[in-house]
């Protein structure tokens, strides 16, 4: 395997990671954790 | 020049990825963030070696502090153990993974930031965190013993990671049964000797377990309350697949909610499980046991999140001394974290045998950057997460006034609850730190507050102090005659945070001192002389520190005498 199919290959790999990444660093600021399974606890407000 | 750089490369990347999580904790200053506490200098009390309060949680933990922050200041001492922990981990990681750097920098990358290690620092564990930089450090003390005979390191490292219970356990848990197990090099005498080692070097946390007058079962609640936690929508087995579902969501991060990390867990995972058989050919039995443990400790997590309500469950975390060590389930996926840690990497090297050289290496390097992408908001302590604050001037003043005073006794700390908020700390939620600020012994509502579906929980605590100061707050009492029974002198008074109504009712104390924030009142009269003392604790603690010393410098110039021996990486 190299060549044409690798360049695409690491291509390929590289922008996943990129555009996750980035998509994660926007969650990170927009998103709170959500409770999906059971409720999230959290401490009191004291 | 260029293999000296390669020899260095592991220890540089490990370095760049913890200075690139932990920059923001550099600054001058403490992070006071949930259960992290650091204060400018702890001094040495009954209840940092177990004696006289509750069930020693911290225990050594805070006595280390207490030694080693007398010539290093506290601050210091912060930053440089969450530093070294996450350098340790990924070198450690690294080095247990191979010999190439192809295979180091990822596994190093997996471990040190994973989600795992993320919400262990968010949650202020550092004790944990300790332990579970040291995990691949002892798996490889333990493969060096069976390939030669020489446990001293597996017995010294166990001593040393063991400073909170879970740490001494996972520590001990991987290496001994490794060190000593079939196959091993290690004489006969050597199993029983580095088994009898382990065990003494962490006498100082079960010692005081067993001879605490307080209960020695856990509050069941507790299951519930700390079971694992969905953080993304992978459901609970997803996410603690990928080392997080910590039941706080103050201690998760943002993108764990996202759906690319849950597809990098499953696209990490299938690495590792493509890999494990080359691994496993490598160093059998080290894969085999951190697999079985990796597995075990998986499997309890996800129950931990999906069945702490039942019978069952509860009775096995209530009714076996100890069982309190089970409940907070999500933290036994250590020994699995390391696992796909180590193997996702041989994974990569598997698929890209046939490839050109170029590729494999763009591979490897992409599943070394991977877990950044993944978990982008761990950056920058979890992007400003954990920031460094100064303590006010008047709580130095304090300290001092209540040091230097003659008289016997102890603090009450106000208001009547586990953990504060301070303006001068960005109204972060933090363990209350006067317990260790001052230089006597606080009583404090130990006592965990936590909201379930909306509604306040509380876990028991279990100094029985504070349970009958709970009592009496709870029926409107007047508290200076328990105070004075229970042998507490002072009482400080926060009067910066936000939940006045826990003050309870102070009469027959008087106010002796105030300053910004801050009340110090003591009780008017006499009171009664409590002085907590166990002299079998303190002596065990003595004799398993003079051990570890001894096991230190026996290693040390074994060592020496045979160093072309010394094996520089595991599989």
């Amino acid at each position: 395997m190299g060549g044409p199919a690798g360049a695409i290959i690491a291509s390929v790999v590289g922008a996943v990671l990129a555009i996750g990444a980035a998509f994660g660093i926007v969650s990170s600021q927009t998103a709170t954790p959500a409770p999906v399974d059971k409720p999230f606890i959290v401490y009191g407000e004291s | 020049m260029h293999l000296a750089w390669k020899r260095h490369a592991l220890l540089a990347w490990s370095c760049g990825l913890a200075l690139l999580v932990l920059a923001p904790v550099l600054s001058p200053g403490y992070v006071l963030h949930l259960d992290m506490v650091f204060v400018p200098q702890q001094s040495l009390l009954p209840w940092n070696l177990g004696i006289g309060g509750g069930l020693p949680r911290s225990v050594p933990q805070d006595a280390v502090v207490s030694l080693v922050a007398g010539p290093l200041p506290g601050q210091l001492l912060q930053k440089s153990i969450l530093l070294l922990t996450f350098i340790l981990a990924g070198v450690g990681a690294g080095r247990l993974a191979g010999r190439t750097l192809t295979l180091q920098l990822p596994a190093a990358a997996l471990y040190l930031w994973s989600a795992y290690a993320a919400s262990r620092l968010l949650m202020g564990h550092w004790g944990l965190l300790w332990a579970y930089a040291l995990l691949p450090w002892v798996i490889l003390a333990a493969t060096r013993a069976r390939r030669t005979g020489g446990w001293a390191w597996v017995a010294v490292l166990c001593g040393i990671g063991a400073l909170v219970p879970t740490g001494g356990v996972l520590l001990a848990v991987a290496a001994v049964p490794l060190a000593v197990g079939f196959g091993s090099a290690v004489s006969r005498a050597g199993r029983w000797l580095l088994t009898a080692s382990v065990i003494v070097l962490n006498a100082p946390w079960w010692l005081p377990a067993l001879r605490s007058p307080v209960a020695t079962v856990s509050d069941p609640v507790g299951l519930v309350v700390f079971g694992a936690r969905a953080d993304g929508p992978g459901g609970v087995l997803l996410s603690v697949v990928g080392g997080g579902g910590v039941w706080n969501s103050l201690a998760t991060l943002g993108s764990r909610t996202t759906w690319f990390a849950t597809f990098g867990v499953i696209v990490i995972v299938t690495l590792a499980a493509i890999g494990w058989r080359q691994a496993r050919q490598k160093a059998p039995a080290e894969v085999v046991w951190l697999t079985v443990l990796g597995v075990s400790g998986l499997v309890w997590a996800w129950l931990s999140g999906v069945a702490g309500g039942q019978g069952w469950a509860q009775s096995l975390v209530a009714s076996v001394p100890g069982g309190g060590l089970l409940r907070d389930g999500q933290k036994w996926t250590v020994f699995w974290i390391l696992l796909v840690a180590v193997c996702a990497p041989h994974g990569v090297a598997r698929l890209t045998r046939r490839a050109q050289r170029p590729l494999a290496v763009f591979m490897a390097g992409a599943l070394a950057i991977a877990p950044l992408a993944f978990l982008p908001d761990l950056a920058w302590g979890g992007l400003g997460r954990l920031q460094t604050s100064q303590y006010p001037a008047q709580w130095d003043d304090l300290r001092d006034q209540l040091a230097v005073d003659p008289r016997g006794g102890d603090v009450l700390s106000l208001p009547w609850a586990a953990f504060r908020r301070y303006a001068w700390n960005d109204d972060d939620i933090v363990l209350d730190p006067l317990p260790r600020y001052l230089s006597r012994t606080v009583v404090w509502n130990d006592r965990l507050p936590v909201t379930v579906s909306g509604e306040l929980v509380e876990v028991g605590g279990d100094d029985p102090r504070a349970a009958a100061i709970s009592g009496a707050i709870n029926e409107g009492r007047v508290l200076a005659p328990l105070l004075a029974d229970l042998g507490i002198r002072w009482i400080v008074v926060q009067t910066d945070q936000p939940l006045p109504a826990l003050n309870p009712d102070l009469s027959g104390t008087s106010a002796i001192w105030q300053q910004d924030g801050l009340i110090l009142r003591e009780v008017t009269g006499p009171i009664a002389e409590r002085e907590p003392r166990d002299a079998v604790v303190v002596a065990v603690d003595l004799l398993a520190l003079l051990l570890l010393v001894v096991l230190g410098w026996w290693a040390v110039v074994r060592e020496r005498s045979r160093p072309a021996k010394v094996p520089t990486s595991g599989l």
